[in-house]
């Protein structure tokens, strides 16, 4: 056993979104201050995952479990999940009508703590007077994401594809403020270029909604830029077990 | 009361009672009838004036501060105070209000000045329908500001119109007369004793915005359940001149029917803003139309309705271009209940060289938001009621600050209300 603490603790988990199934036995577990990327191509499952830890209603758990710190998560509001420190940077943001000022202090209120919005927003002036992701470039809204996360005493961080649809100078921003973090993270991305500026511990591949492959970050990654998923996975022997019909990774 | 009246006065209100029989239904709202009304008097004949409004009872003040009314008057240039038919309080802040003010109520002043007759149902039709006639055969006080050339008045008059009586109707005709260049903020009240039961509320105003004048007329609302509530509004804006409204609604109410109209000339401006807190079973059917008479008029229409329990609430908007004139209305609703209905009516009608835009949404709070907002830790009152306040929120930066509290009270209600 190590003395690490599993932090993130997922068993079995199926989930349903409107009637169908889309996680089928994913298992994962994420120990205190680690951090790992969960990769995958699109439709396998990823921000389902995501919005399944963060509680989201409409993201059934039929079966298995999820527990953070040895607490049952599984029945308990996105809110109380927010409380314990369960953080969620969105791909997507909605737009809000609410001022993105205000709202940070609202947030910064709830959690006795102050963002530092210094270090995301050159031009913070302009930031605050709009209302939350209401016009917002792809950078501004990520960036916009990290300080709202950032402000919640985060103890995990799930970052939904912080790395699409941002230059690389938000992106190498954006890292460098997340590498200073000691929180665990989960990492959900398409692409590799983010670890060029992120230690990240571990690497996960998802496909037909649970864990193909999992192991050191660099490692798995490298494999992928070198012969694809498909090419990959059919090298690690992974592919062999799949009926062939319904491989998303192999067409 | 017929005695001190001129002539002329006496004459329209005999024509309008003989009118009144024939007078037509409202094109909108429920119809009220009116002939339960025709004949009751207030429970008590005579009101008696007051000297300051800290007299009133400890229950009324509160009343009265929730439709914005300061009862220390602070921040105000001048308060009125109607209550029933009468005008129980009527005064200048010392050394706020300026000379070239006139205030008084409107039965004096028809009989004080013989020009008001060319204001007199000028802009606002009086056969309209039966309760414009109502109000021209059974008028009640109301309150006449003049305000006269260049003369600006920096803080707020304050207006209030108390309905004390049960099963009576409050019927009040107001001008407002802004001459060139003048300017004037009338922040109006209108709310009822909590032991007055189904009493009506049918009133006339009419609101003359003279050249380069500016006037804002921000009007809150709060009744009860079983009113019935008939604002007629007609304003005039002639060049240069600015109008500015501000409604909202705060209370439950049998049912509300409004849909004042601003008829702009050259250069002229309006804006309409309306936020309405439709609940309990109100019936609710407000609407603003703006009338581009003039070359380069520019207006105005943004409404929000939040509609909670079996609330009904119908969003009209009328801009009527017939010059070159700029125009926008939103009418926006946000239903937060199963039995809520809400419907928008804009209504655009443009010559060539208008341009007029509408936006109209009606819809209920997305799960994407609330999850949303519940992911940073709100709970899902909390985020609802942020959502909510987002949504309401016009920026009307005339509200006295006491009835942005009493909206925030609302909202926190309407959010644990729909949950």
């Amino acid at each position: 056993m190590s003395n690490l603490q599993e932090e993130m603790e997922i068993r079995d988990l199926y989930v349903e979104v409107k009637g169908n199934r889309v996680l089928k036995g994913l298992n994962l577990q994420v120990r205190e201050g680690e951090r790992h990327i969960l990769i995958g191509p699109n439709a396998s499952g990823k921000s389902t995952l995501a919005f399944t830890i963060m509680g989201f209603p409409e993201y059934k758990i039929a079966q298995g479990e999820i527990r953070f710190r040895g607490e049952l998560l599984n029945n308990l509001p996105i809110d109380k999940r927010a409380k314990m420190g369960i953080t969620l940077a969105f791909q997507s943001p909605p737009k809000v009508n609410i001022n993105f000022a205000e709202f940070i202090e609202e947030i910064e209120e709830r959690f006795n703590h102050s963002a530092d919005i210094s270090e995301f927003a050159r031009d913070i002036e302009h930031f605050k007077r709009r209302n939350l992701n209401d016009g917002f470039s792809g950078g501004e809204k990520k960036r916009s994401e990290l300080v709202q996360i950032l402000a919640m005493r985060p103890k995990f961080i799930i970052l939904d594809e912080i790395d699409s649809g941002v230059d690389i100078d938000s992106l190498k921003l954006m890292s460098k403020v997340l590498d200073r973090r000691k929180e665990s993270m989960l990492i959900i991305s398409h692409y590799r270029h983010i670890l060029d500026y992120l230690r990240v511990d571990k690497a996960h591949i998802l496909g037909f909604g649970k864990i193909l492959v999992s192991g050191k970050a660099q490692k798995i990654l490298n494999g992928i830029e070198r012969y694809g998923y498909k090419g990959y996975l059919k090298e690690l022997g992974i592919c062999k077990e799949c009926p062939l019909k319904e491989c998303v990774l192999i067409q | 009361m017929k005695d001190n009246f001129p002539a002329w006065y006496q004459k329209e209100r005999e024509e309008a009672i003989k009118h009144l029989k024939e007078a037509k239904v409202a094109k909108y709202g429920v119809d009220i009838p009116l002939e339960r009304y025709i004949g009751q008097s207030p429970s008590l004949r005579k009101r008696k004036k007051i000297e300051n409004l800290k007299e009133l009872k400890k229950s009324v003040q509160v009343r009265l501060e929730s439709v914005g009314e300061r009862v220390d008057e602070r921040y105000r240039s001048a308060s009125h105070l109607q209550e029933d038919d009468s005008t129980v309080y009527l005064k200048g802040v010392e050394g706020l209000l300026p000379e070239g003010v006139v205030i008084m109520d409107t039965d004096e002043a028809i009989k004080r000045f013989s020009w008001l007759r060319d204001y007199y149902f000028k802009i606002m039709p009086k056969r309209l329908n039966k309760y414009s006639t109502f109000v021209n055969a059974y008028s009640k006080g109301g309150i006449f500001v003049w305000v006269k050339e260049g003369v600006k008045v920096n803080l707020p008059l304050q207006a209030c119109f108390y309905l004390k009586s049960s099963n009576y109707v409050q019927t009040p005709h107001s001008f407002i007369i802004a001459e060139p260049y003048s300017q004037i903020h009338l922040l109006s009240g209108c709310t009822t004793d909590k032991e007055c039961r189904n009493s009506a509320h049918i009133a006339v105003t009419e609101i003359y915005v003279k050249e380069g004048a500016e006037v804002t007329w921000t009007m809150i609302h709060n009744w009860g359940e079983g009113y019935h509530i008939r604002p007629n509004v007609g304003i005039k804006v002639e060049r240069k001149g600015r109008y500015i409204s501000n409604y909202l609604l705060t209370s439950e109410v049998e049912s509300i029917q409004a849909y004042p109209t601003a008829v702009l000339e050259e250069d002229a401006r309006a804006v309409f803003n309306t936020m309405l807190f439709c609940k309990g079973r109100s019936k609710i059917d407000i609407g603003s139309a703006i009338y581009f008479k003039g070359k380069n008029s520019k207006g105005e229409i943004r409404t929000r309705a939040l509609v909670l329990d079996s609330a009904q609430c119908f969003m009209r908007g009328n801009l009527q271009g017939t010059s070159r004139c700029s125009g926008h209305l939103e009418c926006k609703g946000l239903i937060l209940s199963k039995s809520a209905q809400a419907s928008a009516y804009p209504h655009l009608s443009a010559s060539e060289e208008a341009e007029l835009t509408h936006e109209a949404s009606i819809g209920k709070i997305r799960a994407e938001e609330l999850n949303y907002l519940m992911s940073r830790g709100f709970s899902k009152e909390e985020a609802t009621s942020l959502l909510v306040r987002g949504f309401i929120n016009l920026d009307i930066p005339a509200l006295p600050s006491v009835v942005e509290n009493y909206i925030k009270k609302v909202i926190e209600m309407s959010a644990k209300g729909s949950i």
